[in-house]
């Protein structure tokens, strides 16, 4: 072993973060905020659901699936308070006007013979929202000085990536007949294109901005946060 | 999606049946049981212990399914204003168990040889869960009828215990574990919401106590030795019921049973 | 065989005498009641339980059903025919068990423990499943045999050896215990 009292670095050598983020403290927080606002929505509607499908492996899951966006939402509830918004309703809301009627829409059907509908919207439309969202979120932000928010975005990932291929393996077992996987399209496309005008569950940026495209003289730069 | 799904909309595949709470008290057949006649308690010494148990199993098996539809629309049912954010996570919670309750009980119902739908399902617990008033449906839910399922299930372990069934027994005292939970919330949340309401709170242990003699069965359940649900004082009092509370859902059901007779299940 | 059903009109519950009588007859000759025997079914419509015993005398037979036993358990006070042949598999098939002399006499209903009970309706039900191409409610009387016999890997050896079994005699079956 070195010298104990030679100086050592204090980031090791395969520690490769990086101090600077696209967010600002007030810019993460205002993503929380949305994210808890979309959490609370989708555990609610699972909730609700449950005794609306007549499948028993289908009841099961959206019990079990219903408290995990309610865990996501209650650690986003936590974390405003830490990105200094002492009035966390203030930032829990929809971005805009879009997004609730996108959820309005994702939370319309209720009869039992809705099931591929219900589903359609939450693990085709809404999970891929949610995890593009949350890994731009992972990518964008410090490594260092936002870590608590990456933390809780790798617990919350971990289980989106899981519930969505649940919910996908019990939409392709429920979908069989031509006319099935015609309504699973026609779903998906009503809520794409509701979700798309909102801009993502964060709103326009949610994924980040393309910059628009410069000239070969000038060097690009990264888009910066909305 | 509504704001109240009324029971006789739950969905259920084809194997189920839904029998009318009013016709099993009202089954003529009733009026010749001899007054305070029982089957007994579930006892592997019963003639019909195999039977009984694999009927009662199914209908823990239904009642946790609509134990998790109720908790579910609660999480749906009410706005932020009725039902706080804590609340509603506290409901998500309980939604997680009864789904796994409810594969637990497929997989107790594969063991014991019962069938899914094979028993008719009345959907009077999923009733209790339909009150317009989140206190009300918490209070009922959460403490009467969660109340009632840790004497079914601690009924259930001791008999797989007596009858040396190590799964049975296993898997009651897992869900018994889960349903003491599920009471403290009732009883937190009770507390919290009628702080400052106490004709709020009396109306809520009202309701908890009809819902109470509702479900005893009409001395089903007691602390009668011939009572086939056996009141768990111990794991109700685990759960925060205090021994006054006990005491009276015991003199109501030794009251309701000297009344009339109870219907065993079919040996 | 002949049937006779008791009460010959029911009124608490839906069930049919002549469809009762019926069923008997054809699970009596599918399982080889002699045609001489006479049946009596006595069914009590007034009990929801489901007790069903018989008491063989001589040439005679008296099967006693409490309703229950019949009723179909999804529809409250209706009959169920699936159910039915099952008592009455069971039941007739110890009825010939008893008539044969090479049986060996076991002792009345009444004196069996309730161990021999399960072994002998695992022998009787086993007999009508193959008898009859249905399931027989296989799964549930190994539950109810494990609770007379145990719940272990020997305990379901001597199920499968007396739901699988023919031409045992009363010895055998109080030989097939777990080990």
């Amino acid at each position: 072993m070195a010298d104990p009292s030679a100086p050592r670095s204090p980031f090791a050598p395969w520690d490769r973060r990086e101090l600077p983020g696209l967010f600002t403290v007030e810019e993460s927080a205002r993503r929380v905020g949305h994210y808890a606002w979309i959490e609370m929505r989708l555990f609610e509607a699972l909730g609700g659901w449950v005794a609306t499908v007549p499948e028993l492996d289908v009841k099961t899951t959206l019990g079990r699936h219903c408290y995990h966006h309610a865990w996501h939402a209650e650690l986003w509830h936590k974390r405003l308070p830490e990105l200094r918004e002492m009035r966390p309703e203030r930032l829990i809301q929809a971005p805009n006007a879009a997004l609730e009627a996108f959820v309005a829409a994702l939370t319309e059907p209720e009869g039992r013979d809705l099931t591929i509908e219900k589903l359609v919207g939450v693990y085709r439309v809404l999970a891929p929202r949610k995890i593009a969202a949350y890994t731009y979120h992972l990518a964008a932000t410090s490594q260092i000085t936002d870590a608590p928010t990456i933390r809780s975005l790798g617990f919350i990932l971990d289980d989106e990536t899981t519930d969505w291929r649940e919910g996908e393996m019990l939409l392709q077992s429920l979908i069989e007949t031509d006319e099935e996987v015609a309504r699973a399209a026609r779903r998906q496309a009503e809520l794409e294109v509701l979700i798309t005008r909102a801009g993502g569950i964060a709103g326009p940026g949610s994924l980040g901005d393309n910059p628009p495209s410069k000239s070969s003289s000038s060097a690009s730069t990264v888009g910066a946060a909305s | 999606m509504r704001k109240s799904f009324p029971a006789e909309d739950l969905a259920r595949d084809g194997r189920f049946r839904r029998a009318r709470t009013e016709d099993r008290f009202e089954d003529p057949r009733n009026q010749f049981l001899p007054p305070g006649r029982r089957a007994g308690k579930l006892t592997p010494e019963r003639p019909d212990a195999a039977h009984a148990a694999r009927q009662m199993m199914h209908g823990i098996f239904v009642g946790e399914i609509q134990a998790l539809e109720g908790a579910g629309r609660t999480v749906w049912d009410f706005d932020d204003d009725q039902a706080p954010f804590a609340l509603k996570l506290d409901m998500a919670r309980q939604c997680w168990d009864e789904a796994r309750h409810t594969e637990i009980s497929v997989k107790l119902g594969e063991w014991m040889g019962t069938e899914v739908g094979e028993f008719a399902e009345t959907a009077f617990l999923y009733q209790a869960a339909c009150n317009p008033d989140p206190v009300l449906r918490l209070t009922g839910v959460n403490r009467a009828l969660e109340g009632l399922a840790i004497d079914v299930f601690n009924t259930m372990r001791e008999f797989g215990q007596a009858c040396g069934d190590p799964v049975l027994s296993f898997c009651e005292d897992w869900m018994l574990a889960d349903e003491v939970t599920h009471v403290k919330m009732g009883s937190d949340w009770l507390r919290r919401l009628t702080e400052h309401d106490p004709e709020r709170r009396e109306r809520a242990l009202e309701f908890q106590r009809v819902v109470d003699k509702l479900f005893s069965f009409r001395g089903f359940r007691g602390e009668a030795e011939d009572s086939p649900i056996q009141l768990a004082r111990t794991f109700r009092r685990m759960a925060g019921f205090g021994d006054a509370e006990i005491d009276t859902i015991a003199a109501d059901a030794e009251a309701d049973s000297e009344e009339e007779g109870w219907r065993a299940p079919v040996g | 065989m002949i049937v006779t059903v008791e009460p010959p009109g029911f009124s608490l519950v839906n069930f049919d005498a002549g469809r009762i009588a019926a069923l008997a007859a054809e699970v009596g000759a599918l399982v080889g009641v002699p045609d001489d025997v006479a049946v009596e079914i006595d069914v009590d419509e007034k009990s929801p339980f489901g007790k069903a015993s018989g008491v063989v005398a001589g040439r005679s037979v008296t099967l006693s059903i409490e309703g229950g036993a019949f009723e179909d358990p999804q529809r409250l006070r209706q009959f169920s025919e699936d159910g039915a042949r099952l008592v009455l598999g069971r039941l007739l098939y110890r009825v010939v068990d008893r008539l044969d002399p090479a049986f060996g006499g076991p002792p009345a209903d009444a004196d069996l423990t309730k161990a021999e009970h399960a072994a002998w309706d695992a022998y009787s039900l086993g007999r009508y499943a193959r008898r009859a191409g249905v399931d027989g409610g296989r799964a549930r009387r190994r539950y109810a045999f494990r609770i007379r016999h145990g719940f272990s890997d020997a305990s379901d050896r001597a199920f499968d050896q007396l739901w699988g079994g023919s031409g045992l005699t009363w010895a055998d079956i109080k030989r097939i215990r777990p080990a």
